[in-house]
């Protein structure tokens, strides 16, 4: 299917948002998206997803629509086009930023309406969309105010304000994330870089809870990327950490973490699985493989010697790495979710066909829905998978 | 809940009354978190510093899998494997 024309005046619209966007804070974004889509005669409301990707508040007026089950949720999640519902028309789009999934537009045509050319122009309007919240959320608090359901401790928004986005993907490879409970975080995290075919992930899981940890986490991504950004291999990564910890903190603690690099040129995944639960590879759909060789004790213990494992990752493999807090969380009978369980999800979740952050997401809500009571532990999951079929459905 | 502060206490209480070496029994422990092997390798450190040791003994099966799964068996006095 050739996707419709996209008609002069959103192209005008766009070349607005551009041009008006220089100098506009977050809290008028709404404005100036309404001012634009005049141009195409549309209108266009803003809804954002909140950090633990259930509820889409609005970003000037508005009710908010739940993700699940609802037409504007199935826009952000499967990333598609959606009509709403009544007789107007009036459609949810997904917005993006690169694969990152921001939230959804409402858009709204005249009745006369040609919905295949004013979609494809609106798609391109979302677009930019995407890339402006992106880039005016750091200049101001209202769009972190419109993404969070409730406030955040201390802990977590110094965490939040130190990850990677949550999904990035190139022609051929996705990574995507996920961090549970959104609110609260203290001492999991995820970190990844991909420069050309280089894909450089890591997952941490600090002792203790709250600002404790997130320090300590803190540290960790602090040493290890400003190694990582001088070329240093997993050993002088994984020792950066070390010497980190040890240099700022006397009370022995340590993160448990996973440092992996994969080469996309001829598949060779490296890893170090410091003390922490083993990765697992899955390979047409099913676990195939986990990572637990490598190994040496959590950063920021002496490590001893050690040598870091290397395995052939496959095109259409993927790799979940996971900390603690997913397969440990309990049930009311206070029973563990278990990596039997984890994987399981896992092979299901993938046979749909779901973008991977939508994997993510299913998996992520299986576990907290089940856990009883709040958390115990931070949760944290990360997917990569070396598909251009699967880079594909994380766009629009 | 927090009973690896108790333990932490108790074993740098040892270690500057002059004790060590120490050998901590587990075999009561029926659970081990992240806190508690912080607790344990401070301890060790702390042994370390003056010139004694610590190390670990009788472990229920899984407390002992936890601290294989963690790499700090070996650290702790325990076979690795």
């Amino acid at each position: 299917m050739t996707p419709a024309a996209v008609p002069a005046a959103w192209r005008d619209a766009v070349a607005e948002l551009v041009e008006a966007g220089h100098r506009t804070g977050p809290a008028e974004l709404a404005e100036l998206v309404s001012a634009a889509a005049a141009k195409p005669a549309a209108t266009i409301s803003v809804y954002l997803t909140d950090y633990q990707q259930r509820t889409l508040h609005p970003l000037s007026e508005g009710a908010a629509e739940l993700v699940n089950g609802s037409p504007a949720g199935l826009a952000f999640t499967t990333l598609r086009t959606v009509r709403a519902d009544g007789p107007a028309l009036r459609f949810w789009v997904p917005i993006v930023n690169g694969t990152e999934r921001l939230g959804v537009v409402l858009a709204g045509f005249d009745d006369g309406a040609d919905p295949a050319s004013e979609l494809a122009g609106c798609r391109l309007f979302a677009g930019m969309i995407g890339h402006l919240i992106t880039a005016k959320s750091q200049y101001g608090d209202h769009l972190e105010r419109v993404r969070r359901s409730r406030p955040m401790t201390p802990a977590a928004d110094l965490l939040w304000s130190l990850l990677p986005p949550l999904t990035f993907a190139t022609p051929e490879a996705i990574v995507t994330a996920i961090l549970e409970p959104c609110y609260e975080v203290g001492g999991d995290a995820f970190d990844y870089s991909v420069d050309g075919p280089i894909v450089r992930l890591a997952v941490y899981d600090a002792v203790g809870k709250g600002m404790r940890a997130a320090l300590t986490t803190a540290t960790t991504l602090g040493a290890v990327r400003t190694t990582r950004r001088t070329g240093g291999d997993l050993e002088s990564l994984a020792g950066a950490a070390d010497r980190a910890i040890r240099g700022e903190f006397d009370d022995a603690r340590f993160v448990t973490a996973v440092l992996a690099d994969l080469d996309l040129r001829d598949g060779r995944l490296r890893y170090v699985n410091a003390g922490h639960p083993a990765p697992v590879l899955f390979r047409h759909g099913a676990a195939a493989e986990t990572l637990d060789q490598g190994r040496r004790p959590p950063l920021g213990v002496e490590p001893g010697s050690y040598q870091p494992a290397e395995l052939r990752f496959r095109p259409g493999d993927r790799l979940l790495l996971y900390t603690d807090g997913v397969t440990e969380a309990r049930d009311v009978s206070g029973t563990q979710f278990g990596l039997d369980r984890l994987v399981a999800l896992a092979e299901d979740v993938s046979q749909e066909d779901l973008p991977a952050p939508e994997t993510l997401r299913a998996l992520a809500h299986t576990v907290v829905d089940r856990q009883a009571g709040p958390p115990r532990d931070d949760a944290t999951l990360v997917l990569v998978e070396w598909s251009a079929a699967a880079a594909d459905r994380a766009v629009p | 809940m927090d009973t690896h502060v108790e333990m932490e206490d108790a074993i740098l209480g040892a270690l500057r009354s002059g004790a060590g070496p120490l050998v901590v029994d587990l075999a009561e422990v029926s659970f081990l978190d992240s806190s508690g092997i912080r607790a344990l390798l401070h301890g060790r450190e702390a042994a370390i510093g003056r010139g004694t040791t610590l190390t670990v003994r009788s472990p229920q099966p899984i407390v002992a899998n936890v601290l294989r799964l963690t790499n700090v068996a070996g650290l702790l006095g325990l076979s690795s494997s």
